[in-house]
């Protein structure tokens, strides 16, 4: 009952937060940026004036701010987010196609940096102060400090050097060609998490392995892999969890840039055209479409803590 | 020492050094002891002498990258010296068990009780799940944590200190160790509770047989609970003997101090007694007789050569120049 009731008072507090944002945002978009009709109109500026006239009333232009608001979030509530200024398609479409490639590859990349910084957290726990220590931990170092765009421009430049058939460009057809076309980007987005993630899993592990109640787990004569695994770790996890799911936001913001080096067709690319054709339709729904995957990532984690430990109560 | 199979430890010798970030801590120096099997043997010293360090190296429960031991340990005349550190965890928790000062940390806090003990069951024996259950509920409700269904599935967070040191009882006996290391079972506990856990014990001795050694600085549950008592003193132990013997007869000026800075009646007029100066740092080599700089029968000699071990009566020994005279109560020559 407290969960179902927690899981609900935070969908509230989101759905509020997405309506100041998305208020916000409209207002600073259509206040400060250019005026949207020449944005709608672009390249063809000497169209008549009753053409003119058409298109502001095609996208409501002709009303107060306020009320274009009202009307853009009438829409958004059913789930249509309007047209956008300059390919004149539905937002929601142009969407719905570019966000696979984005989503799986933060999903990826957040998996390929759990998989790679636990254990080698694990370990440099376990080889604490040890030359594997330090070589774990300069090796994170080093994946911090590196931008991730660099990272990307070596990798794919190895990439298709090493393998000769390697496709940096293009779409996919298959889940096969999907995967083959991600999991570079994804490892290249991985990097500097693994960094973060495996320091963190380092430290509470070594936290964990000081406690009391591991000199008991030894006492009792359980196996080393017993006392690491469900003792030491399952104890570590909660740090590690609150970072992972911060990291989903950092890892949409980071894949931009991937995205453009890998000229992957995702959410990244789309939003910085938009930026900089002041396309503000789709600017909108995608700052609302990242802010409502932060949100639930955030809130899927606050719900793990209370399986994972007792005794945190929602 | 003449009949081995009396003992169910056996230390000779001990010495255990551990590297630490102030330099080398040489925390147990020479130390011998013997266990008789099915006894309930006291560990007595003040904080810092090392008892702690001796009863984990019983167990070798140091990092042993951090630690040199030299020395014997016979448990169940095996030397668990010799024994590669993966046979060693098999004996834990079948053989030896132990049971800590803080029960509130000594337990994960995110696993049940129940299943903290069930642990123990199945590492231990091919048992199946249902049976070593049925097993962890039996040993619950033996220990008197009642109704053992519903405590089975609390947290550590959701019992009392004394109930979880009953849970660590349970726990530690329930594959029916032949040992039991007991490191101030009580000492974090409220003196009532410290009742009722020295009682459990002393029930669970009983019906098991289990050998107990038992650490303590308070010399009211050692009278209470040991057959046996050691007086442990800079490493070392400096006196040890039957109960009686220990407290009628005190032979190490150690340990008479001990007895005379135990709080009497309720005379707060009368201040109590305190053993002047510190204990040595054990970071240095202590020339002579540890004690030598605190002791107030101290001469020239005491503080040259370190005593030998003075056989006093049938199982009553001490380590002081002195112990024959202090153990027939004469004057000391030297005495002012």
């Amino acid at each position: 009952m407290g969960k179902v009731l927690f899981i609900l008072k935070r969908f509230i507090t989101m759905l509020f937060t997405l309506l100041i944002v998305s208020f916000l945002l409209f207002m600073v978009l259509h206040l400060t940026g250019p005026d949207p009709l020449t944005v709608i109109i672009g390249q063809k500026q000497n169209i008549t004036q009753e053409a003119r006239e058409s298109l502001r009333v095609q996208y409501h232009l002709d009303e107060p701010l306020f009320v274009q608001y009202g009307i853009w979030f009438k829409g958004a509530v059913t789930g249509n987010f309007g047209m956008d200024y300059i390919q004149k398609m539905p937002v929601t479409s142009l969407i719905g196609g570019r966000s696979a490639v984005t989503i799986g590859m933060v999903a990826c990349s957040l998996l390929f940096s759990i998989l790679i910084a636990i254990p080698l957290g694990i370990i440099s726990a376990l080889k604490k102060n040890t030359g594997v220590d330090y070589v774990i931990s300069t090796l994170m170092l080093i994946l911090t400090s590196i931008p991730g765009f660099l990272v990307a421009m070596i990798m794919l430049v190895i990439l298709s050097k090493a393998i000769p058939g390697y496709r940096s460009v293009g779409m996919y057809t298959n889940f096969g060609e999907y995967m083959a076309r991600i999991s570079a980007p994804s490892l290249c987005l991985s990097f500097g998490n693994i960094a973060l993630i495996g320091r963190i899993t380092r430290n509470a592990m070594v936290e964990q392995l000081n406690s009391d109640y591991i000199i008991t787990c030894e006492a009792k004569g359980i196996s080393k892999r017993r006392l690491i695994l469900s003792h030491a770790l399952k104890n570590s996890v909660i740090p590690v969890f609150t970072v992972s799911a911060m990291l989903v936001g950092t890892s949409v913001g980071i894949s931009v840039l991937v995205e453009q080096i890998f000229s992957l067709p995702g959410l990244g690319s789309l939003l910085t055209t938009a930026v900089l054709k002041d396309n503000y339709p789709i600017i909108l729904a995608l700052t609302l479409l990242m802010l409502i995957i932060f949100q639930v990532v955030n809130l899927i984690a606050d719900i793990m803590y209370t399986i994972i430990d007792p005794r945190i109560k929602i | 020492m003449k009949n081995m199979h009396d003992n169910i430890v056996e230390i000779n010798n001990l010495e255990v050094e551990i590297i630490s970030p102030d330099g080398l801590l040489k925390a147990v120096r020479g130390l011998s002891l013997n266990v008789r099997r099915g006894e309930t043997h006291g560990i007595v010293g003040e904080s810092g002498c090392g008892k702690s360090v001796m009863v984990k190296s019983i167990m070798r429960l140091h990092d042993e990258s951090k630690v040199a031991y030299s020395g014997n340990i016979f448990v169940n005349n095996k030397n668990i010296m010799d024994l590669k550190i993966r046979n060693m965890r098999k004996l834990r928790g079948k053989e030896m068990a132990m049971i800590f000062q803080n029960p509130m940390t000594s337990l994960s806090p995110i696993m049940t009780v129940g299943e903290q003990i069930l642990e123990v069951l199945t590492a231990k024996s091919n048992i199946s799940k249902d049976e070593a259950k049925k097993r962890s509920l039996e040993i619950l409700e033996k220990v008197g944590i009642t109704p053992g269904e519903r405590r089975y599935k609390q947290y550590p967070f959701e019992l009392s200190g004394g109930l979880l040191q009953r849970v660590m009882i349970a726990m530690s006996m329930v594959n029916n160790p032949e040992l039991l290391i007991a490191d101030e079972p009580t000492t974090a506990l409220d003196v009532t509770i410290q009742a009722q856990i020295l009682d459990l014990m002393k029930s669970v001795q009983k019906s098991t047989g289990v050998s107990i050694i038992f650490i303590t600085h308070d010399l009211g549950v050692i009278a209470e609970m040991c057959d046996r008592v050691s007086i442990m003193y800079a490493g070392k132990i400096v006196e040890s003997g039957n109960i009686l013997d220990i407290f009628d007869h005190p032979a190490h000026p150690y340990t008479k101090a001990l007895f005379e800075s135990k709080p009497k009646g309720s005379d707060r007029a009368e201040r109590m007694l305190t053993i002047p100066g510190a204990p040595p740092s054990l970071y240095d080599d202590i020339p002579g007789c540890s004690f030598a700089l605190r002791c107030k029968y101290a001469c020239p000699k005491c503080h040259s050569t370190s005593p030998k071990k003075i056989e006093l009566d049938k199982e009553h020994w001490a380590s002081c120049h002195f112990s024959r005279e202090f153990f027939e109560k004469k004057e000391l020559l030297h005495d002012e």
